[in-house]
């Protein structure tokens, strides 16, 4: 009797173990899915659904962001960077049981290189990729244009184009009819309200730590950070008012943790267009701003000052060098007067913004730098603003002189720090920097590193680039946007895991 | 033909022309705002020339305006509303799916105002230009001058967050998503069909807040409106002769005097109920409600032309249909009314 009696508690114990802890997560966010197909949609949060329910030939570890296998069990790399093969895991399935091997992953990326949607990022590995070639049950070769450093980057799961599933049509826009290789699937997708993932059974990695993940999406940050709050979600991601994440920290209910950030906030200058043509203004302007005003006075402290386009911890290691200068109002005025301006004859400059795109933020952060450049004496700031369609369409035409912009890399490579806004798309941009005198050299040395291999290289190149753009000045670095890497959490969820990516890892989450 | 169905036919005959004037000053009016809307959904990067013109192409935008125009009539004839660019969802699928969401946001707002509007319209004509009159007047002004986000923000703060007796927002908790069945999108409807009390509970919990918010501002403008309406027909003589026959002021009021009054009442309260499908902006957004009018924003925002032009339309005629059944509820209310 006894042994039963102790059994019986036993079997409790272990019963209260594995069922207390939860299977369900509830997590809020004011993000918004758009289209859900891997050939035409380019958003945080879409991204964020389709890569945890479908995986990438190799992907960056939680944490660390090496690369690290997934589908693909390991590859090889020609001497001449050009052709990469990849050993395909045996017994990957999707989760209709059918399995992905080198012919379902060519099927994939040549279906996604085919259907290149305007709305995608599929230019990210289709600029680069000549053909894709089945030569085994699980090998897959592919040939590259040219020899790209960067390629093993976009090929891993943080580059939604470079995904592997099957079952989406063959010649329309995917738009959520698609089978993956987990860990999640897609239960229920109710726009602006939620998203239900379930966690599937056929996923060969490790299976996630929390069955079920509610995202319920919030209408405004406000409502974010009352739902955390009032615990309706067990965590909140994306995205939280300054104020509300300083008030957040003080709650004793609550966890407040903050990720590595590589979103950035810089200025832009079109260097066709007078008076900012002329390099001594740009650089005169670089002296005046200050950043430290607009973190503390705009931000509350909680987004730091950069001064350099590429983010610390972006790979390749040591790309990153802080080569603007800090803020210095005689050099600012030493530069002016020998550009021939002076307090009687002002430069006299427009600062474009867009008041919403952004956040609700962005009229302080103009009215802060105004004020800063204004105190050169020699410059007379007009702030002017537009809506988000209209800002791109002028943008795009050349029509600002100094304007204000954002970036959220499209792979995370110091490369995409550098190279659109100078030799990748500087008209689309608005810099028009392909005019610049000094393009060739920027063209020839970005060049030089995509053909790279070696990381310590390749980052003095892009040390190069940055030296450069400190002397040019086609951009002015501003800060690190860290808002965007809170996660605020109920203290009996664990397992959060941020990192460069600034993803919220949500298969490595769970609640005790 | 006589009677009702010619006056629907009337009504019908000016409806169609009124819709397609709006949907036309709509079409004009986007293409002459400032903003690219291929450029919005791009998104400004590494947008090449022949990127935005294969794009503009796909759209129709490259034909000139009378021909867009001409198909985008024709489109709206056959039923077709577009595709947003923001979602790639046909508009018709993106309106019916948040239809419920803002109609049963809109139904508990109106019921709100109606229980609590009225009444205390009534009381104040009764008791006009005494203390209770004036405290429910300044009580009527008061809830529809204060700021319905404000109220909302209020409201979250205190009953949610402070007290934890109501959520948020959005319209069920989380917790709930994997047992809770979409079915006709009105979720009291469904939680009822699945018959699920916890869920049915928390269904409702989440209509408190943005219903009553909502409703507050109705319920200040419907009483006031009744109060009028209620003021003027006290003093016609039949509620003066009603009075003298020895009849209960309880039905005085109630059979002479308010039934007399309720034209007004019910054309305020059904104009109000149809102008919430797009005017109930600040609250869907306060409270994360996915209905049409956060939809018409967020279309907005990204200037999704399609999404726009649909919704606008849609907003139209369901305007105007609201209005047709309240002109039709005249006749059932008062006899003296013919058509």
């Amino acid at each position: 009797m006894r042994r039963i009696v102790l059994g019986v508690i036993l079997l409790g114990c272990v019963g209260w173990l594995v069922l207390g802890a939860s299977d369900i997560l509830v997590l809020g966010t004011i993000d918004r899915f758009t289209e859900l197909s891997f050939e035409n949609c380019y958003d945080y949060f879409t991204w964020h659904l389709l890569r945890h329910t479908t995986q990438a030939l190799i992907r960056l570890e939680p944490g660390t962001c090496e690369l690290v296998p997934s589908i693909a069990e390991s590859w090889e790399v020609s001497d001449d960077g050009l052709v990469y093969t990849f050993h395909i895991r045996p017994g990957v399935v999707f989760w209709d049981g059918t399995p992905c091997d080198a012919k379902a992953v060519k099927w994939a990326l040549d279906r996604t290189i085919r259907l290149n949607g305007p709305e995608g990022g599929v230019f990210l590995i289709a600029d680069v990729i000549k053909g894709i070639e089945v030569v085994g049950d699980l090998t897959v070769r592919i040939t590259l244009k040219y020899p790209d450093a960067t390629f093993l980057i976009r090929m891993t799961d943080n580059v939604i184009p470079s995904l592997i599933y099957a079952g989406a049509p063959e010649n329309e826009f995917c738009r959520g009819r698609y089978v993956g290789t987990g860990p999640y699937r897609i239960v229920e997708l109710v726009p602006d309200e939620r998203v239900v993932l379930e966690a599937v059974p056929t996923y060969f990695g490790p299976a996630p730590r929390t069955k079920r993940i509610v995202w319920v999406i919030y209408g405004s940050e406000a409502a974010l950070r009352a739902a955390v709050e009032a615990g309706d979600v067990d965590a909140a991601f994306r995205t939280f008012n300054p104020i509300d994440i300083i008030d957040l920290q003080k709650n004793p209910n609550l966890q407040v943790v903050r990720g590595p950030s590589v979103s950035i906030r810089y200025m832009l200058f079109n260097v066709t267009q007078p008076p900012v043509d002329n390099v001594l203004v740009r650089q005169a302007i670089a002296y005046a701003v200050n950043r430290d005003a607009i973190c503390q006075q705009v931000f509350s402290g909680l987004n730091t000052p950069i001064y350099t386009m590429v983010p610390e911890g972006l790979p390749p290691a040591g790309s990153s060098i802080p080569v603007f200068p800090k803020r210095d109002l005689a050099k600012a005025r030493a530069l002016l007067a020998q550009a021939g301006y002076s307090e009687a004859n002002p430069l006299v400059v427009n600062l474009w913004y867009t008041p919403t795109h952004y956040g609700t933020t962005e009229a302080d952060v103009a009215a802060v730098l105004k004020q800063a450049i204004e105190e050169t004496g020699m410059v007379k700031v007009n702030i002017q603003s537009l809506e988000w369609a209209a800002y791109l369409k002028q943008m795009s035409a050349g029509g600002f002189d100094m304007y204000l912009l954002g970036w959220y890399p499209d792979y995370l490579e110091a490369s995409n720090f550098l190279a659109p806004w100078t030799t990748e798309s500087p008209e689309s941009m608005g810099t028009y920097f392909n005019r610049h005198p000094n393009y060739p050299a920027y063209r020839q040395i970005m060049q030089k590193a995509y053909g790279t291999i070696d990381e310590k290289v390749r980052a003095g190149l892009y040390q190069a680039i940055q030296i450069l753009s400190a002397y040019d000045v086609p951009w002015i670095p501003l800060w690190a946007n860290n808002q965007q890497a809170f996660f605020v959490a109920q203290k009996n969820v664990k397992g959060i895991v941020l990192d460069i990516t600034m993803e919220a890892h949500i298969e490595l989450l769970y609640k005790e | 033909m006589g009677g009702v169905p010619r006056y629907i036919l009337q009504r019908l005959a000016l409806t169609i022309p009124m819709v397609f004037i709006l949907v036309s000053i709509v079409f004009l009016v986007l293409r002459v705002m400032p903003g690219d809307p291929v450029l919005a959904m791009l998104g400004g990067r590494n947008v090449s020339p022949e990127l935005l013109a294969q794009k503009r192409h796909e759209m129709g935008l490259d034909k000139p305006l009378h021909i867009q125009y001409a198909e985008y009539i024709t489109g709206l004839l056959r039923g077709d509303l577009g595709r947003s660019t923001r979602t790639g969802k046909p508009v018709a699928e993106e309106l019916v799916g948040r239809l419920p969401a803002t109609l049963e946001l809109a139904i508990w707002g109106m019921i709100f105002a109606a229980l609590f509007g009225i009444p205390t319209g009534i009381l104040a004509a009764v008791r006009a230009d005494k203390p209770s009159d004036h405290v429910i007047r300044v009580l009527h002004i008061g809830s529809f001058a204060l700021p319905i986000f404000w109220v909302g923000l209020m409201f979250q703060v205190i009953f949610a967050v402070k007290l934890g007796w109501l959520p948020v927002a959005s319209r069920l908790s989380g917790r709930f998503a994997f047992v809770f069945q979409r079915i006709t999108g009105f979720y009291l409807l469904d939680a009822i069909i699945l018959g699920d009390k916890e869920v049915l509970v928390d269904v409702a919990k989440h209509l408190v807040l943005p219903g009553v918010t909502l409703g507050l501002a109705q319920m200040g403008f419907l009483g006031r409106v009744t109060r009028a309406a209620m003021l003027e027909v006290l003093d016609t003589e039949y509620v003066t002769a009603a009075r003298s026959k020895g009849l209960a002021e309880r039905l005085v009021i109630l059979r002479h005097a308010l039934r007399n009054a309720l034209i007004p009442i019910v054309t305020v309260f059904g104009l109000q109920f149809a102008m919430l499908m797009g005017g109930a902006v600040l609250t869907e957004t306060v409270f994360s409600w996915p209905g049409v009018a956060g939809f018409l924003i967020q279309s907005l925002y990204y200037r999704d032309w399609w999404a726009l032009q649909g919704t606008i339309a849609f907003i139209g005629v369901f305007v105007t249909t609201v209005n047709l059944l309240v002109d039709l509820l005249y006749s059932v209310n008062d006899p003296r009314v013919r058509y």
